[in-house]
């Protein structure tokens, strides 16, 4: 640090030497002759200067009216100055001193004195200037926390007959101003609702700034605080130019018992003011004894949790879901309830928010998800029906890195499918920082759990963020169907979240149903599942399993397809037939690809087609259908194509008249019967191919990069798989193969024989190379393999060589004397790919001149 | 020959106290001294006297007994100190015997300054 500045102001110089020698060895000296130039070296360095050392007595300009001046600068008037007088001239010393000198030393000069009254001077002047940085707020000016606890605390000593209260305030979503519009739009904010405090407070009080957004005032106490005056407060902070729709919440303590140390009368009213966080209407709140008795059983609840965790306390509760369609039990959500030892059980909108906020939220989540998983395993062994059950995946839960390896833990521990776990998330979990949320939702979602997204419509995702958002299952929030049910059936938004949820291949989970009305409401709009106390509350394991024993009986004896709750449903194919026969061959060649619905007659493979629209992949329907149903439910889904273009396949026994009849009205085909299996997957692939063309494009510029006889790559494929070489790969083989013969044998034996020569050898390439090489069909009879770290030359050589063995060897018992040559050439360095394959076909062309059958290493 | 230290106090100065204002150095102390009698207050004060000048005789005279006082030059300093006093409170003095005193120390002065330097 370098060391402080002195301006020794005198007009002697034996006086001026002998000082600034006293003070040389601590401080740098700046010296001047009079009070003038005192003046102008003061300007220039104004800011560096830590003290001054005057004589009163000087020519020019005497020390009284050099002092005069700087007292009344304010850029100058907080440097201290030490005036030097005669020894035993008091008057001297009074008048620099009503001059506003801060000290003086006498002449003859004591050195011991002087260094220390300068020291301590420049000492008191920064620890002043330090407190007066903490005192106040930087960015407002209002006092800082420190400071206003202790004016706070001197104002209640002085003040023991007046009434004073404590009003905080609290900017909601204040993170949000600073996230939208800036920091120093955030800031100038502040500072207005700064002025309004000071304005506001100016004569009845004080105020201070406690860190971001926390005002708190003191405020002697004149009246009733009611919603009026914040009311109004609010509209003057919204009034700012910064300010877009914040939401003030006030918070009040009433000052009574004064032994309460201030700062936490402060921390009350601030208690005060977020006890009614997020309620709308509500501007203030006043702590008393309600909201203490509240926070006290938080507190009481915090201490508990551990324990309760340890002891079991917290007990896992199925609330079952049904399907709407047949009102079968589809399986549950798990909720977690608490059941304490002395105050029984707890509810749980008491105790889950309160864990939300300290974080134990998710210690609990794994709890639940543990002994769901433990649930789970036990009904699989008792045989039950494999149900799926969501758990609640908090928010903090997934902030945690490594929730996939937490989930996939317990999966394999439990030996369960991940899919008989859905994880629920709450909606409002993708507002902050959706980018890294829907990355871990997404992984999850690979991994094979399904996704309900919980809640929503009651958060703000926008249409745009739910296409991003990994999801099978929409959960709607009950307060919203509750609204919505209000209101006329086509007007609702709900059909609209129920056609998007349609078209996005989303069920739908309605939960809270707890009227018929609800219910009925759901049906006309096509939900899927319902989950509410009109249909079951939560209960036990126990009551839950007595639910699974009948739900199995009733599958068993009357609904053979129950609706279980499913994720992603696969695409449905709806074979409508009167002969059973052509249904259960169906069901057999397409039942690994499509969810197959037989129906017999026309009314069943309407009432299939009800609410399934939008998962129909294709109807195979047969024209004959009992009662001439067939052409009617073909002129049905016709009827429909603008919305739901399924494709329809139409059957019958040979009869060119409803063959031309069925084309006519709108099928897409046509299959007679009898048929084979065979050609009715035909049939329904290319149907449904042609009706999603992205992925049919996708599969044919895959078939532009495969040689269509070896299904390896062709030229194109190889050039646009073929990365340049990079040096970790080295050293690069690079072989081409040429088969022997080949124009013989397609001379002498056809191109079929030919063709499967080739196929034969590509079959070949694959099983001797290893899955990174590449492998391509070069040309008719060529082919190229890149095999990447491949060791030395050597290595190359005797890989080559096997394969030309092998492949002599397999043709040695056919009838066709087949063989094939190889150039190697191997690459050490990074270059063009074309130029070693340039020399591998100059050690072929060599190989196959030498010794046909044989391999070439190339040699430069 | 006599050291620095005997010649300052023969003189009549504290040579501690004195030297401890300019840390020990002599040479910077013989500079500074010899400062003195380049300095015009002696001048000023004698003039300012035989003008009737107190207030001119006052600002001279406070002057010396800072510098003779800072340079510790004892039995000067006291004749200066006669007079600065007087001076302030513009009372009627015996001025001129008084400038006689300080004349006759400052020759005192020359001498110790002369001593000191051929030490």
């Amino acid at each position: 640090m370098p060391q402080k500045l002195i301006l020794v102001v005198e007009d002697n110089q034996i006086n001026r030497t002998v000082l600034s020698g006293i003070l040389f060895a601590e401080y740098r000296i700046l010296e001047a002759e009079n009070g003038q130039e005192a003046l102008s070296l003061l300007k220039e360095h104004k800011d560096e200067i830590s003290l001054i050392l005057l004589d009163i007595i000087m020519p020019v300009m005497d020390g009284y009216t050099f002092l005069s001046i700087i007292k009344a600068d304010p850029a100058y008037s907080g440097i201290p100055v030490i005036v030097t007088t005669q020894s035993g001239s008091e008057s001297d010393e009074v008048t620099a001193l009503s001059y506003g000198a801060n000290d003086f030393v006498a002449k003859p000069y004591k050195p011991q004195i002087i260094l220390h009254r300068v020291a301590s001077l420049i000492n008191l002047r920064e620890t002043a200037a330090m407190i007066n940085q903490f005192q106040y707020d930087r960015l407002t000016g209002l006092y800082s926390k420190e400071f206003f606890y202790q004016r706070v605390k001197e104002t209640l000593q002085q003040s023991p007959e007046r009434e004073f209260d404590i009003v905080c305030s609290d900017i909601e979503n204040f993170k949000l101003v600073n996230d939208i519009f800036g920091v120093p739009a955030g800031d100038r904010l502040l500072c207005g609702v700064a002025d309004l405090y000071t304005k506001f407070v100016s004569g009845k009080g004080i105020c201070g700034r406690f860190g971001a957004d926390h005002f708190a005032c003191l405020l002697e106490r004149h009246w009733e605080y009611n919603d009026k005056l914040f009311v109004e407060a609010n509209a003057l902070i919204n009034a700012l130019p910064n300010a877009k729709n914040v939401v003030v919440k006030w918070g009040i303590y009433n000052i009574v018992d004064r032994t309460v140390p201030v700062e936490q009368m402060c921390d009350r009213a601030l208690l005060a003011a977020r006890s009614i966080k997020g309620q709308y209407g509500k501007y203030f709140a006043t702590y008393d004894d309600e909201l203490r008795g509240k926070l006290l059983r938080e507190q009481t609840i915090t201490e508990g949790m551990e324990a309760a965790l340890a002891q079991e306390q917290f007990v896992v509760y199925l609330q079952p879901k049904y399907s709407i369609k047949d009102g079968g039990l589809a399986g549950a959500e798990a909720l977690v309830r608490w059941n304490h030892p002395q105050w029984g059980f707890q509810h749980p909108g008491e105790f889950i928010p309160l864990f939300e906020r300290n974080g134990f939220i998710t210690r609990l989540d794994q709890y639940v998800w543990e002994k769901v998983c433990a649930m789970l395993r036990e009904w699989e062994e008792k045989g039950y029906e494999p149900l799926p059950v969501s758990v609640n995946v908090s928010r903090a839960d997934v902030y945690q890195a490594d929730l996939p390896d937490i989930l996939i833990h317990l999966i394999q521990k439990y030996k369960l499918p991940p899919s008989r776990l859905h994880l629920e998330i709450t909606e409002s979990a993708y507002t902050e920082n959706p980018g890294q949320i829907i990355a871990t939702v997404n992984r999850l979602r690979e991994l094979g759990f399904v996704i309900e997204m919980d809640d929503f419509g009651s958060g703000y995702s926008s249409l745009n963020m739910l296409n991003k958002m990994p999801l099978d299952i929409l959960k709607l929030d009950m307060n919203f169907i509750q609204s919505e049910t209000a209101k006329p059936a086509d007007q609702g938004i709900l059909r609209f979240i129920m056609d998007l949820a349609r078209w996005m291949n989303l069920s739908v989970v309605a939960e809270g149903v707890e009227t018929k009305t609800q219910l009925e409401r759901l049906r006309e709009i096509g939900g899927d599942y319902v989950q509410g106390y009109y249909f079951a509350r939560p209960m036990p394991k126990a009551e839950f399993e007595v639910l699974l024993l009948e739900a199995a009986k009733a599958s068993k004896e009357k609904a053979p397809h129950r609706a279980k709750l499913r994720a992603q449903q696969r695409p449905l194919l709806l074979v409508a037939d009167e002969e059973e026969s052509y249904r259960v061959q169906a069901q057999q060649t397409f039942g690994s690809r499509y969810q197959v619905v037989g129906a017999p007659d026309g009314a069943s493979a309407l009432a299939a087609l009800d609410g399934n629209e939008h998962r129909v992949a294709a109807v195979v329907l047969s024209l004959t259908l009992p009662d001439c149903a067939g052409f009617n439910v073909l002129d049905q889904l016709v009827g429909m194509r603008d919305i739901w273009n399924i494709p329809v396949i139409a059957t019958s026994p040979p009869s060119e008249q409803l063959e031309e009849r069925a084309l006519e009205l709108g099928a897409d085909d046509f299959v007679c019967k009898p048929y084979s299996q065979k050609s009715l997957w035909r049939r329904v692939m290319r149907t449904v191919g042609i009706r999603s063309s992205a992925q049919r494009e996708r599969a044919l510029e895959k078939e532009a990069y495969r040689d269509y006889l070896t299904g390896l790559l062709n030229r194109r494929g190889l050039s646009a798989a073929c990365d340049p070489i990079r040096e970790e790969d080295l050293p690069v083989a690079v072989y081409l193969f040429d088969l022997d013969n080949l124009k013989q044998i397609n001379d002498t034996l056809g191109h079929l024989e030919g063709d499967g020569l080739i196929q034969r050898f590509g079959a070949l390439l694959s099983r001797h190379t290893r899955k990174s090489d590449l492998l391509a069909r070069y040309g008719g009879d060529e082919f190229i393999v890149i095999m990447q770290r491949m060791g030395d030359e050597q290595a190359a050589l005797a890989k080559g060589e096997e394969i030309c063995r092998v492949f002599r060897e397999s043709c040695r018992t056919d009838r066709v004397p087949a063989a094939c040559s190889a150039g190697i050439a191997v690459c050490h360095a990074q270059e063009p790919l074309a130029d070693v394959i340039a020399r591998a076909d100059e050690a072929l062309y060599r190989a196959k001149s030498d010794n046909k059958g044989g391999c070439c290493l190339w040699k430069g | 020959m006599s050291s620095f230290r005997e010649c300052f106090e023969a003189y009549g100065a504290n040579y501690d106290v004195t030297m401890e204002r300019f840390m020990g150095n002599e040479a910077l102390y013989l500079r500074l001294f010899g400062m003195l009698f380049a300095d015009d207050n002696l001048q000023r004060l004698g003039d300012a006297l035989a003008a009737g000048d107190i207030t001119g005789a006052f600002e001279a005279a406070h002057t010396l007994k800072g510098v003779t006082g800072n340079l510790g030059l004892e039995p000067l300093y006291r004749a200066v100190c006669e007079i600065v006093e007087p001076l302030r409170s513009r009372e009627e003095r015996d001025y001129k015997s008084m400038h006689e005193e300080i004349l006759a120390q400052f020759q005192r002065a020359r001498e110790l300054l002369d001593n000191l330097k051929e030490g």
